[in-house]
């Protein structure tokens, strides 16, 4: 059966969902219609006069994939993990370190060090990153469960914009593959399965789109259809002439 | 001491779970942080607030 595999988990959907810019009233339904099996959550301060607990409308079967949002070095992201796993027991964690306020774009050195930090402790690691095969290949090595390349930037709906170098990821890297912000469009997910990719996340795609739920299934769709293509092996292409679908042998002379 | 970021008066020291029950702060599915370092639950007891400290209360939001 294909399945996903991260550290020592397995998963049937390769689509994980982010749950940030929701109405906790919508977060069940999107998270039914795009039957992810993973969902990324963010850590903030809490209320303290008392409020609704997110944890309460994400069904018990989804996997808990907190990030480490709000992190500006490797040591700041390795206290948000361990504070997410003393409130759950959350063992995966998705590493996300930026100083950048303007492109939210990850610093793929702080993100490495955080890797081997958090990989050392027992995390199932997924480092959020720039796509960089040199930057990949430092992240196997510090022992992530898998690499994280961006699209484009966070919540711009751009779409496959690195997608070239995505490619190479997935080419050279033995691990997952799981392309992350930026995507904004179900046909941009396809590609990206289609590619090769393992898995996709997406958050703003879904929560800015005009029918959220009707979204969400159809980004669950999208991947489903780019991983089926992947695993057919698309046709070759013929870049010059064309080969015609039936004999070219005519009836119709007199 | 400063609660999440604001100016907080204590009266005396206190242990961190005394504390929580007289804010009536349900401390569940919080994470809780004391001058930059994660106390996990079993330690409600035995950490010790003051008015030098610093206190985060943490919970899951949506995030992507």
């Amino acid at each position: 059966m294909d399945q996903l595999k991260l550290g020592k988990y397995t998963f049937n959907s390769r689509f994980i969902m982010g749950s940030g810019k929701f109405s906790l009233a919508m977060i069940e339904a999107v998270i039914k219609e795009g039957r992810s099996e993973i969902v990324t959550l963010a850590l903030r301060r809490a209320n303290i006069g008392g409020e609704e607990n997110i944890l309460d409308y994400i069904p018990e079967h989804v996997k808990l994939l907190p990030n480490t949002s709000g992190a500006r070095t490797a040591q700041e992201a390795v206290k948000i993990a361990k504070l997410a796993r003393e409130i759950n027991g959350s063992d995966m964690v998705k590493i996300e370190v930026i100083r950048d306020s303007k492109y939210l774009l990850p610093d793929n050195q702080e993100t490495i060090r955080a890797t081997e930090l958090l990989a050392n402790d027992g995390f199932v690691v997924l480092p959020y990153m720039y796509p960089d095969l040199n930057v990949a290949r430092d992240l196997v090595s510090a022992g992530a469960a898998a690499v994280m390349p961006l699209a484009s930037p966070i919540g711009s709906n751009k779409g496959l914009s690195t997608r070239d170098f995505i490619q190479i990821l997935v080419d050279e890297i033995d691990l997952p593959i799981i392309v992350d912000a930026g995507i904004g469009k179900p046909s941009e997910a396809c590609q990206a399965m289609e590619m090769g990719v393992d898995a996709l996340m997406c958050n703003t795609a879904i929560a800015t789109a005009g029918d959220i739920s009707l979204m969400a299934r159809a980004f669950c769709q999208a991947i489903e259809a780019g991983r089926n293509a992947y695993l057919s092996k698309p046709g070759r292409v013929l870049i010059k002439g064309s080969q015609a679908s039936s004999p070219l042998t005519g009836f119709l002379e007199a | 001491m400063r609660l999440n970021g604001k100016e907080f008066n204590l009266d005396k020291s206190i242990p961190l779970r005394e504390f929580l029950m007289s804010q009536a702060i349900d401390s569940s599915g919080m994470g809780l942080v004391v001058n930059g370092q994660v106390i996990t639950a079993g330690d409600y007891d035995q950490v010790i607030l003051s008015n030098d400290d610093q206190l985060e209360l943490v919970r899951f939001v949506g995030g992507g």
